[in-house]
């Protein structure tokens, strides 16, 4: 106790002083802005490569970089990704609704369950889950491998025992080998996990606004350029920021949109993270979902109920942001988020 | 070691290597090193609150701009937590109810920096939008100088201070809202209005900011850590004396258990003395040292019963002219005469056995039936050289008994008459083929001593006296 109360005196003490120095920083820099910018350019201009010129507004985000896995794993992890033999009746892989021509993500409004019916979420895009916080819609989940435990037991995705799971594996005529090749002793709960949670670590690869944030400004066209600097502006970087553009927050989802029905179980649904802790606050709050991938992930929302970028973002305007969208923005906006696209899937 | 000796020495290992064991699990060190994994838990879930608060204030104050450290701060937070309850013992109740309520206000302060985090991201967006209304303000209105100054140095205070701690600045920014307030009531500019709304809300957002800041920053939280800390504590306090407590009890145990294995085994090996000692009583003649009547019966018994492959012969040897060295020179010297003959007939024997390479399998057995009569079993003979090696037998025997005994006074000449008998030739139970030998045995001393017969069922058993 002593000791947190020390501390957090000590911080609060430091923050204020902080703060004024903060705030004299930032009336100089202001003051002094064009000046400055300007014997900054100069001087890259003179000696350093193009490169290396970041400015203010390339810092707001910080840029991803590319993990690197073991690739015996990764390629453990995507054969287990593609295999239909994790679905109880062998009819459904994890591939079967994360797409990887959709950026991991359905094209269908609701992917089918293993019952016959479907399951009432959008599936979301999972190739930069590896950077969210929190996971699914609501954002119950802290990590990928509590989301793998819930998907594979879940009766309405696999529907599959681990134990069964494991007993196939290790019938197979492939996995033991495969197993012991990528490093793991013994096919269990945990080496299954870390196998598949590596090869969606290894889907994370940087986009095109990563080589931007890194300082290459010829990355990006005018247009996407300008979307960014109107993505910033208008605030929906207050929500969807960090690495991920989004994930490491909740926020409550206006719910005065016209899609959502009376039915009892759709609009259990709506609900949000409440549905989880039967908090009254958390009524409505969702995750903000990551934008990287985006333009692939169609159709939008965990009711899927913008078919396209640009309905999606008209409905953040209206409703997250309280201002109606020139058609201008709209586009400039929906530019910029199509250089969110990760590399490799525009070769695909 | 004896191979009855086992399953003792077994129950007795096991017995002893349980308080081992047990010292193995329960000792101070284990319990030293379990606490201090607790108390490390403790420390790293403190020290992952102390890194939220700090990231929290820098969020607020703006170096950083976006939450994934805050976020990955929230989550380490919630695994160190999920560390120190799982590595808290079933036992530690107290510790137990502490944690719980520790648990309380650690959800507590995650749902303060999840509303954080969102009035964070309304605060920004609101600070993004207000500049550019001020702008539009500044550029369009027909306002005066003071006017658009009044509005800039406002939209700099609210922009600018993060907090409104100071009461100046509070006062200055409420009578300059006042003023544009007034403004926009008395002018019809519907961007002026904004203005002022959005101002309110900012500082609306500025003070709830604040309250959720003063929830996180002065959180119960840090009570409960020290309060959970001296509960660890006391609780390894608890188990060091236990572990000591623990080590004074094994110590009596496996003392005590030693002595009553040590009584055991004491008491065990003068059973066997006894046991030995009682064997010998009662299968030896007490006398000569050879073996007695009784351990002949049975010998002779097993070897009958050993089948109709068994081939064996009985000698019957009964000295002549004993009594009267008995009566002559009394019972002492007979007994010292008898001793020395038992040890002739014996050492006789025992060459015997020493040669058993050249008369193969033959068991030899000297016994001594009571008196002057002894008795020499051989078993497991070849039947067709039977009656020649026991003629040889039979002849060194009579040269041996025949040998005068030297005494200090006297030397006595003793001589012997054998009787043989063969089974299963010529009896096929015990009192037949001792009946058999001992017939034949009187046939000798009837018909001059110092001489042998074997069996024939013509003998006739004439009266002995």
């Amino acid at each position: 106790m002593q000791i947190l109360a020390c501390y957090s005196e000590a911080v609060s003490g430091v923050y204020f002083s902080m703060v004024k120095v903060f705030q004299l920083v930032s009336l100089l820099i202001a003051m002094f802005f064009p000046l400055i910018s300007a014997a900054e350019s100069t001087q890259n201009r003179s000696f350093g490569p193009k490169i290396l010129q970041l400015n203010n507004q390339q810092q707001a985000i910080p840029p991803l970089i590319k993990a690197n896995h073991p690739p015996a794993v990764v390629e453990l992890g995507k054969k287990l990704f593609y295999d239909k033999l994790l679905s109880q009746n062998k009819q459904q892989s994890c591939s079967g609704c994360h797409r990887p021509d959709h950026g991991f993500a359905d094209d269908r409004d609701f992917s089918p369950n293993t019952q016959g019916g479907v399951i009432p979420v959008n599936t979301p895009g999972l190739a930069y889950s590896t950077l969210l916080q929190y996971q699914n819609w609501a954002g119950q989940l802290p990590s990928l491998e509590a989301q793998l435990d819930v998907v594979v037991e879940n009766p309405n995705v696999m529907n599959l025992p681990w134990p069964e799971l494991i007993r196939r594996l290790k019938l197979h005529s492939d996995y033991p080998a495969l197993f012991r090749r990528a490093g793991y002793s013994d096919i269990t709960k945990t080496t299954i996990t870390d196998a598949i949670v590596t090869y969606e670590k290894s889907l994370a690869v940087p986009s095109r606004f990563d080589a931007f944030l890194h300082g290459d400004s010829n990355q990006l066209s005018s247009q996407e350029q300008q979307g960014f600097r109107k993505f910033k502006n208008f605030g929906c970087i207050s929500c969807h920021q960090g690495t991920a553009l989004g994930g490491n927050l909740r926020q409550k989802f206006d719910h005065s949109q016209d899609c959502f029905t009376n039915d009892y179980h759709w609009r259990k649904r709506d609900l949000g993270y409440f549905n989880f802790t039967n908090h009254p606050g958390d009524k409505y709050y969702f995750r903000v979902p990551t934008l990287r991938n985006v333009a692939l992930t169609a159709p939008y929302f965990h009711d899927a109920s913008a078919k396209t970028l640009e309905q999606a973002i008209q409905v953040m305007f209206r409703h997250q942001l309280a201002i109606e969208a020139k058609p201008e923005d709209i586009s400039d906006i929906a530019a910029f988020l199509g250089s969110l696209t990760g590399i490799q899937y525009e070769s695909e | 070691m004896n191979r009855s000796n086992v399953p003792l020495i077994v129950i007795a290992a096991v017995f002893l290597s349980f308080p081992l064991l047990w010292l193995y699990q329960y000792n101070g060190s284990s319990a030293i090193m379990l606490d201090k994994e607790k108390s490390m838990a403790l420390t790293t879930l403190r020290q992952h609150h102390a890194i939220l608060s700090e990231r929290v204030l820098s969020v607020r104050s703006g170096f950083e701009q976006n939450f994934d450290a805050l976020a990955s701060g929230q989550q380490k937070a919630s695994m160190g937590l999920n560390d120190l309850s799982s590595s808290l013992d079933k036992t530690q109740f107290k510790a137990k109810a502490l944690l719980e309520q520790l648990k309380h206000h650690h959800q507590q302060r995650l749902i303060a920096v999840e509303r954080f985090k969102s009035l964070h991201a309304k605060l920004t967006n609101s600070l993004r939008y207000l500049p550019g209304v001020q702008y539009n303000l500044l550029l369009q209105s027909d306002l005066t100088l003071l006017q658009k100054r009044q509005i800039s140095q406002l939209s700099l205070l609210l922009i600018s201070s993060h907090s409104y701690s100071d009461p100046d600045d509070y006062q200055k920014l409420n009578t300059l809202l006042l003023d544009i307030e007034h403004l926009s009531q008395k002018k019809d500019v519907p961007l002026l209005d904004s203005f002022v709304l959005h101002s309110k809300q900012l500082i609306q957002l500025r003070q709830y900011e604040s309250e959720i800041l003063q929830k996180i920053i002065s959180n119960p939280i840090g009570d409960f850590f020290a309060k959970l800390n001296d509960q660890l504590t006391q609780d390894h306090d608890q188990n060091i004396i236990a572990a000591e407590r623990f080590k004074y009890f094994l110590v009596f145990y496996s003392g005590a258990l030693i002595i009553l294995v040590l009584i055991f085994l004491i008491n065990r090996y003068q059973l066997n003395q006894h046991l030995k000692r009682h064997k010998y009583l009662s299968e030896k003649d007490q006398l000569t040292g050879l073996n007695n009547r009784r351990y002949f019966i049975e010998q002779l018994e097993r070897s009958i019963q050993q089948g109709k492959d068994s081939f064996g012969a009985l000698i019957f040897i009964d000295l002549d002219g004993f009594k009267a060295i008995n009566d002559r020179f009394g019972h002492s010297i007979g007994d010292k005469v008898l001793r020395r003959l038992a040890n002739r007939l014996s050492d006789y024997c025992d060459t015997i056995g020493e040669r058993r390479s050249t008369i193969p399998d033959i068991e030899i057995t000297l016994a001594r039936l009571g008196g002057d009569e002894f008795v020499i079993l051989l078993s497991d003979m070849d039947a067709d050289t039977a009656e020649q090696q026991v003629a040889d037998i039979c002849k060194n025997i009579l040269k041996l008994l025949s040998q005068p005994i030297s005494d200090r006074y006297h030397n006595h000449s003793l001589s012997g008459s054998l009787g043989v008998a063969f089974f299963p030739d010529d009896g096929t139970s015990v009192v037949d083929i001792m009946h058999a030998a001992d017939k034949a045995m009187y046939y000798s001393k009837e018909h001059g001593k110092n001489t042998y017969n074997l069996y024939h069922p013509d003998m006739a058993y004439t009266d002995k006296k």
